[in-house]
């Protein structure tokens, strides 16, 4: 049985009103956030002010029928690779990790299939380190229900840092 | 089979039953229902069974964390390396507030509890130091961490310990919450699969019930069908012979509606002579008398019975007596009525003879004393009636007693029968003769006066003088008569009358016999002067 369930905990935490008197700082904006290790170990840092100069996208995400939905604002994924010219190297695997160091394996084909988006504002807020930020990688819930099992859900990263293309 | 035919009582048991299982299956799959239904809301989240994972995170955190100020202490990473720590392991410890890592211990870890609270309270004081861009305020936090966070490594695998504890008691407490789940719902379906199997059986054994009741009924039908014929036959047969014997009968029976326009059955010998070709009953047909037949018809409804009535009836060819009796009866809802009669026309013919022979000379034919006297008497009553005259003679054979003696028994006999034939052939046809003692004949002459009864009785005399009398060895005795005349006087009585026609006999007999002697007027009128002729 899989114990990595860190993006349905994320949610129960990032709702927790609790949290509100956190006096942790905001992720800076000009600190690399997210690094891309290419094949040929070359790699590419990104600051989250790169990642809001590409295009949007957002998705709608609805835990549960109960609970409000939640709009995730990010980049697309593929979209992301293709403007930085990553597909001549054709890879088969993604090893995405997390600042925790958490690591999961995600096939070429989740991306082709569900382009999923590397998100930095959750309601339209940066979400700092402290509460899980400040990136997430989220799939289309709510447009392929068949992603809505362990598999897909310990694919959703949150504290995103590393992708490696292997 | 009746064995099977359930009593009224035993079916509305067998009823109550089954809508008891019905009930009590219903109800068992709603809770079913309901109880899966739960069980699938459970499974559509999925299991948030995090602890163990957070608790091991939160431990790494915890050591890289510690890695982390003694790297930047020594130069190795920047402030703002430390700062992205310190926020890291607070977002771990904040999944560890609040949530029930221990819930499920059986029995209460305190320093357990009291390492968890500790990083949670520690991280988050960290946390609000930390800033971006601050080497004064990550300088402080490296000596924090590396001070207090040293000594909370080793507790920390308590809470491990006890994470996993409770995990492994709370995933088997679902473990156990689901079988007994199963376990229900197996039993709600062994209970659905008991119920309709009953209802099943019910179900074939009703079938099997409706299929032996109609096969029963055709059977039955076939039976009624059978028996109808049967009790039809029967019918027909006992319709034939009650038909044998009433023709069998000496009784003439005939059986016809009340209106008579429906005969039901008439006896051969009525059908001959009574029914017209329309096949109706009339009796006015019936009885040679109308008077009879409007009798017998009104006593008939009257009383509703008429019990031997004697009746002339009009026969095949020709009216015979009988005795008729009838009933009112009710066939094929109408009134009927039954008569029957019995043919006395013998009796009646023996009665008559038997008349005859009461009032008849034996010997002679002629009416004997008794029956000549009755006859006389309505004559001379007739006559007085009607004031007119009659004439009285009485006739004595001469020396009778001589042929008696002197030839016989048989030879008298036979006198007498010759003078007998003699005198009715010479008396006229209302006359009454009779045969009133051994040789003594009588004469009532209606109508006559003595004048014209003389001829008569001079013929009378004359007859029998001319008469001879064979004797059987080819002689002949001849036979003479002498005769009384008396004319009737008013008022005067047979008896009287013929007293003096006896008289004149005497007289007769006295002046030498065969001849005729006249009565004069009575000897209380012989005062007066006879009239003279």
């Amino acid at each position: 049985m899989s114990l990595q369930r860190h993006f349905w905990a994320m949610m129960a935490i990032v709702m927790l009103p609790a949290l509100a008197l956190a006096g942790g700082d905001a992720y800076p904006v000009d600190r690399p956030a997210l690094v891309l290790h290419l094949s040929d170990n070359q790699t590419v840092q990104l600051t989250l002010q790169d990642l809001a100069k590409l295009p949007k996208r957002s998705l709608t995400v609805q835990d549960s029928p109960a609970s409000a939905p939640v709009e995730w604002t990010g980049v697309d994924a593929d979209a992301l690779f293709n403007s930085l010219n990553l597909q001549s190297p054709p890879y088969k695997l993604l090893r995405l990790q997390a600042l925790n160091f958490y690591s999961v394996l995600v096939p070429r084909s989740d991306i082709e299939q569900f382009h999923p988006i590397i998100a930095y504002a959750r309601n339209g807020q940066p979400v700092p380190a402290h509460k899980s930020g400040p990136l997430f990688w989220i799939y289309p819930f709510d447009d392929y229900p068949e992603l809505r099992t362990q598999i897909h859900f310990s694919r959703a990263v949150w504290q995103l840092s590393d992708i490696y293309f292997e | 089979m009746p064995a099977l035919m359930l009593s009224r009582s035993q079916k509305n048991l067998a009823l109550s039953v089954l809508v008891l299982i019905v009930v009590t299956m219903l109800g068992l799959l709603t809770a079913a229902l309901l109880l899966a239904g739960q069980q699938a809301n459970q499974l559509a989240a999925p299991n948030l069974h995090g602890e163990l994972w957070r608790a091991y995170q939160t431990t790494r955190e915890m050591e890289l964390t510690l890695k982390a100020a003694r790297q930047y202490q020594q130069g190795e990473i920047s402030g703002d390396d430390l700062v992205v720590r310190v926020q890291v392991l607070r977002s771990s410890t904040r999944r560890l507030q609040n949530s029930k890592i221990f819930s499920a211990l059986p029995l209460p870890r305190p320093r357990a509890d009291e390492a968890l609270a500790r990083i949670i309270s520690l991280s988050s004081a960290w946390n609000k130091q930390a800033h971006f861009a601050d080497e004064q305020a990550a300088k402080r936090l490296a000596i924090q961490i590396n001070r207090d966070m040293a000594p909370l490594i080793e507790p920390m695998h308590e809470v491990m310990i006890a994470s996993n504890i409770s995990l492994a008691n709370k995933l088997d407490h679902d473990r156990q919450l689901l079988y007994k789940s199963f376990r229900y719902i197996g039993w709600a379906l062994i209970g659905l699969l008991i119920g309709s199997t009953l209802l099943v059986a019910r179900l074939i054994y009703n079938y099997r019930q409706a299929r032996q009741l109609s096969n029963r009924l055709s059977e039955l039908n076939h039976t009624l069908e059978d028996r109808v014929a049967m009790r039809t036959l029967e019918l027909s047969e006992e319709q034939r012979v009650l038909n044998q014997i009433l023709q069998a009968s000496p009784s003439d029976v005939a059986f016809f509606s009340a209106d008579g326009d429906e005969v039901y059955f008439i006896s051969e010998g009525l059908q001959s002579s009574l029914l017209s070709p329309s096949s109706t009953f009339e009796y006015a047909q019936f009885f040679a008398d109308p008077a009879d037949a409007e009798r017998f018809h009104a006593n008939l409804i009257n009383d509703n019975q008429v019990d031997d009535l004697e009746a002339l009836l009009r026969g095949p060819s020709a009216p015979y007596y009988a005795v008729i009796s009838g009933r009112v009866l009710e066939h094929k809802g109408r009134p009927a009525h039954l008569i029957w009669c019995y043919d006395i026309s013998m009796r009646k013919q023996m009665e008559e003879s038997l008349l005859a022979l009461a009032n008849t000379d034996a010997l002679t034919g002629l009416d004997n004393r008794h029956s000549f006297w009755r006859k006389g008497e309505a004559l001379l009553h007739y006559t007085r009636r009607t004031e007119q005259h009659c004439v009285a003679l009485m006739l004595d054979i001469d020396h009778f007693k001589q042929i008696n003696d002197k030839y016989g028994h048989q030879a008298g006999d036979l006198a007498l029968q010759k003078v007998a034939s003699e005198l009715q052939l010479g008396v006229r046809e209302n006359d009454i003769l009779g045969r009133i003692g051994g040789e003594e004949f009588v004469v009532l002459l209606p109508h006559i006066s003595t004048e014209q009864a003389m001829p008569i009785a001079e013929r009378l005399r004359s007859n029998i003088e001319a008469l001879h009398l064979p004797l059987g060895n080819g002689q002949y005795h001849s036979l003479t008569l002498s005769i009384g005349l008396a004319s009737m006087l008013t008022h005067e009585s047979l008896d009287q009358l013929l007293n003096r026609a006896d008289i004149a006999l005497y007289e007769a007999k006295a002046a030498g016999r065969n001849r005729i002697s006249i009565c004069p007027a009575p000897a209380l009128k012989q005062t007066q002067p006879l009239p003279v002729d």
